[in-house]
């Protein structure tokens, strides 16, 4: 096998120069996590555009004391936001969320909660897919039955985000993540993606849920999709 | 985020992994994409990364993902043909025309079993750690390799009469 292995040397023997820039892929990379983080002031926005029809359309997760609408059990975005309500409640009962934006078009369902107990203000996104994904995630650990979950924790000692994603055996994807802070909401979201990073506001200690918090919606959100 | 501890985890293997990109798809530019790919996953996971035992087997594995999640992409979709295609270079020397072969036979093998060989032959791992970075059985290693080698075996002697020792 010497033959193979030097022809096989040989043949990456003169490489041309890289096209690899590692400052930019790491520019991207901090862009990306500016973004999500930015997600806390686009839901602000999002949900003052659409709260109120989306609300209407698929009930909600009010603040604790007000009614909620039953969503029809055939609508998945309602049979989502419902399990998600239940969920929030479960984990966080003496917390009002607020500044709800629920978005669901065929295959993928979007929510954004702005959670405040008396820690302060925190943030939710929950992206559901259904119909297969194509997760890259060599990190994930597997579970017995199949399902691929992600975990990772972004705290510089004051901001924290904490992400969690499933993925079903049949594709089903869930991704949710949560944090504690916020960024100027006077600077447009996009201006993240082009000038550099905004004043961050730490609004709570920690993020409201923690990472197996974020695991058990997944799950209850994956098996409801 | 430890850019620091990244750029220089990086920077000392980059050209080794573009060499390895190359040698599985045939390209620089792809391999470059490839690697491209492989980094951003790996500056994500960084913080667990730098902290795990073997992060070299972790970043093989990210990058043998890549290489093998991107030809399942339509527009990398393989297209199996008869023969080896003629190469516009100009006539070479034996060992330019070897390089040539030994790529264009390899690109003829399945995916996985093109990445058991590249990372048996040319990064030169044992089967466990091939099994390891591809994520499978050494016992898959085995059968993979053994088959490998006998496709390109009887190629290359179609094409040339040459054989490689086993």
């Amino acid at each position: 096998m010497e033959l193979l292995t030097e022809q096989l040397l040989a043949a990456a023997a003169d490489p041309p120069p890289s096209r690899i820039d590692l400052d930019a892929l790491i520019a991207g990379e901090r862009r990306r996590r500016r973004n999500m983080a930015a997600g806390g002031v686009a839901a602000a926005v999002l949900a003052l555009a659409v709260a109120v029809p989306l609300m209407l359309g698929y009930g909600g997760t009010p603040a604790p004391g007000t009614e909620v609408s039953t969503p029809a059990p055939e609508d998945p975005a309602g049979r989502l936001t419902a399990t998600l309500d239940a969920q929030l409640r479960k984990f966080l009962p003496d917390a009002a969320f607020t500044n709800l934006s629920f978005d669901g078009v065929p295959g993928t369902y979007k929510a954004l909660v702005d959670i405040q107990d008396g820690s302060g203000t925190g943030h939710l996104s929950v992206i559901v897919v259904t119909g297969g994904s194509d997760l890259e995630c060599p990190t994930c650990v597997v579970l017995t039955d199949g399902t691929r979950v992600d975990v990772v924790t972004d705290d510089n000692g004051q901001a924290m985000s904490r992400q969690v994603t499933v993925e079903r055996p049949n594709g089903t994807l869930v991704a949710l993540s949560t944090d504690n802070f916020q960024p100027d909401p006077s600077i447009p979201p996009e201006q993240y993606k082009t000038g550099p990073p905004p004043p961050m506001t730490v609004t709570r200690p920690k993020p409201p849920l923690t990472t197996d918090e974020l695991l058990l919606i997944g799950l209850a959100l994956s098996d409801n999709a | 985020m430890d850019v620091e501890g990244y750029r220089e985890f990086v920077a000392s293997r980059m050209d080794g992994w573009r060499r390895t990109a190359y040698v599985f798809c045939g390209d620089w530019h792809t391999a470059d994409d490839l690697v491209s790919t492989a980094l951003v996953q790996l500056l994500r996971h960084w913080r667990r990364v730098s902290e795990m035992d073997s992060p070299d087997a972790y970043a093989r594995r990210v990058l043998f993902r890549a290489l093998l999640n991107e030809r399942r992409r339509p527009w990398r979709r393989e297209h199996a043909i008869r023969d080896v295609p003629e190469r516009a270079v100009p006539a070479g020397t034996d060992a330019v025309d070897d390089r040539l072969a030994v790529l264009a036979l390899l690109a003829e093998l399945p995916p996985r079993r093109r990445a058991v060989l590249v990372l048996r032959f040319f990064c030169d791992l044992s089967v466990e750690q091939t099994a390891q970075a591809l994520g499978c059985t050494p016992g898959t290693v085995k059968s993979q390799t053994a088959r490998g080698l006998d496709a390109l075996r009887d190629r290359l002697v179609d094409i040339e009469g040459k054989s490689w020792n086993s």
